[in-house]
């Protein structure tokens, strides 16, 4: 896939953009479609082929639902206390925000959004993970119940693999917002 | 339009087991629809149209699965007679060309005291004349593109219909050419008139607002509140704020029962923001936010 001039143009947003079609996660792993299906994204700017990205089938989506229901019993994440989470997630945070004109360059491209309103969009997304990471460390896990002749306590427990659809308005601010990942993975 | 994001891959980086965040890029209703009937799921959280919201919560609700929607509005301003007018007006013109107005909660409705109607919608026409339309990265835009041919041809339609239904077009808006750049283009627009309008009634999803006036706040509260339009409010020119919205009760009675409140209270004194999020199953925000995922 030749990449397009762009105008300010990161060389890291570049090779990313070079690297179609693009693969999916699961468990870990860059994943191509089952059948090899892929779509073009343009930039609404210029109406121009931004990359290719690997159009994901509901048998792919199956693979996807496993995995994440073997790392929810077997990663060890769901049992970690939230601070030891928190760790991970504030790292994740660093990642991103130290990668922000990268980030905020490549969803101004994808979703012709103005740049300023995209690094905007990255840093919120960063904000709101960092909020809620911590957040969580604070909530309490075990609350007591006052129930005659028993012990009774409310416990909070993880829910299992979630599933999360994206827009595309807002596609990496509202990863981070508490009605999608940031919450849950907290 | 949906890249999957480089920040998935750097979870991993990071140290987040594997599986723990999966990423499944593709086309909704393949896709999507693929995600959403999975009775694997213990969770579910789509943003979206109401109309697919609607086939999501169906696919959920056959396997049991817990959703949380977060859906379209039409969005409403309630502007007040006591606004500093040049403050005030950047508002609502903001609120329709960030992000070329392709957001789900903000105000696209714009309800004003008659008092001031003429000079304040006068006043947002200029403002809105002079927004830099241009390629998204180039740093003296002010507004982008709509994202694809389809959004664009839901504006343009959106404006036809309404000016065929009566409205008043108070700025003509339609495609909007840049220089040297072919991409989908649109220049903002206002609409008048009643508020039985197609354009009054349906989100658009673009740099268009419609235009009401109300005599006094009871007239302003049935307009915003009208039946059937999920509402996001905004409410704008306030003498005394939040005292204003509390004493009298002017929150609680702008949304429809059932709906849950929340009230933000923006930059400056003279302007309040009270969000309905009718189109939200949910909560938001704070310990709320995190409570439906424990």
């Amino acid at each position: 896939m030749t990449s397009k001039p762009l105008s300010h143009g990161l060389p890291e947003v570049r090779e990313f953009l070079d690297s179609g079609p693009l693969k999916g996660v699961l468990g870990g792993r860059d994943v191509e479609s089952s059948n090899g299906e892929t779509l073009t994204t343009l930039d609404p700017g210029s109406k121009e082929p931004l990359t290719t990205v690997y159009a994901m089938q509901p048998d792919d989506v199956d693979r996807a639902v496993r995995a994440a229901t073997k790392a929810f019993s077997d990663s060890g994440w769901a049992s970690m206390t939230a601070n030891e989470r928190g760790v991970l997630l504030h790292r994740l945070a660093d990642a991103v925000e130290k990668r922000k004109p990268i980030l905020a360059q490549i969803e101004a491209l994808d979703a012709g959004k103005v740049l300023s309103q995209a690094e905007g969009d990255v840093q919120n997304f960063v904000d709101t993970l960092r909020y809620y990471t911590d957040l969580a460390s604070h909530v309490q896990r075990r609350s007591p119940l006052a129930v005659a002749r028993h012990e009774a306590w409310i416990a909070r427990q993880p829910w299992g693999p979630c599933g999360f659809i994206f827009p595309w308005n807002f596609p990496i601010l509202l990863i981070g917002w508490p009605w999608k990942w940031a919450s849950p993975m907290a | 339009m949906e890249l999957p994001h480089p920040a998935d891959r750097l979870a991993l980086e990071v140290g987040i087991p594997d599986g723990v965040i999966n990423v499944v890029p593709g086309y909704g209703p393949v896709t999507g629809a693929a995600l959403a009937a999975h009775p694997g799921l213990k969770r579910l959280s789509f943003t979206g149209s109401p109309e697919v919201g609607r086939s999501i919560a169906e696919a959920c609700g056959r396997n049991l699965v817990p959703v949380k929607l977060e859906l379209g509005g039409k969005g409403a301003a309630l502007v007040f007679d006591d606004v500093p007018l040049e403050q005030t007006v950047e508002k609502p013109v903001r609120a329709i060309t960030f992000h070329t107005g392709q957001i789900c909660c903000d105000a696209t409705r714009w309800i004003v005291h008659r008092p001031i109607y003429d000079r304040f919608v006068s006043a947002c026409a200029e403002r809105l004349r002079q927004v830099k339309i241009g390629y998204q990265m180039a740093a003296t835009t002010e507004m982008g593109p709509v994202v694809n041919e389809k959004q664009r041809r839901r504006v343009l339609d959106y404006l036809q219909r309404g000016r065929d239904e009566g409205a008043e077009v108070v700025l003509e808006g339609g495609a909007a050419e840049v220089p040297g750049r072919d991409g989908f283009y649109v220049k903002p627009a206002l609409l008048a008139g009643s508020l039985d309008n197609v354009a009054a009634r349906e989100e658009i999803f673009g740099p268009v607002a419609y235009l009401a006036a109300f005599e006094d706040e009871e007239e302003a509260v049935r307009m915003a509140n009208r039946d059937g339009i999920n509402t996001t409010m905004m409410l704008v020119g306030l003498r005394q704020g939040s005292d204003y919205i509390t004493g009298r009760n002017l929150g609680p009675r702008l949304c429809r029962l059932g709906v849950s409140l929340h009230i933000r209270f923006s930059a400056g004194p003279s302007i309040a923001a009270v969000e309905a999020t009718s189109h939200c199953f949910c909560r938001l925000g704070s310990r709320h936010g995190l409570g439906h995922h424990e």
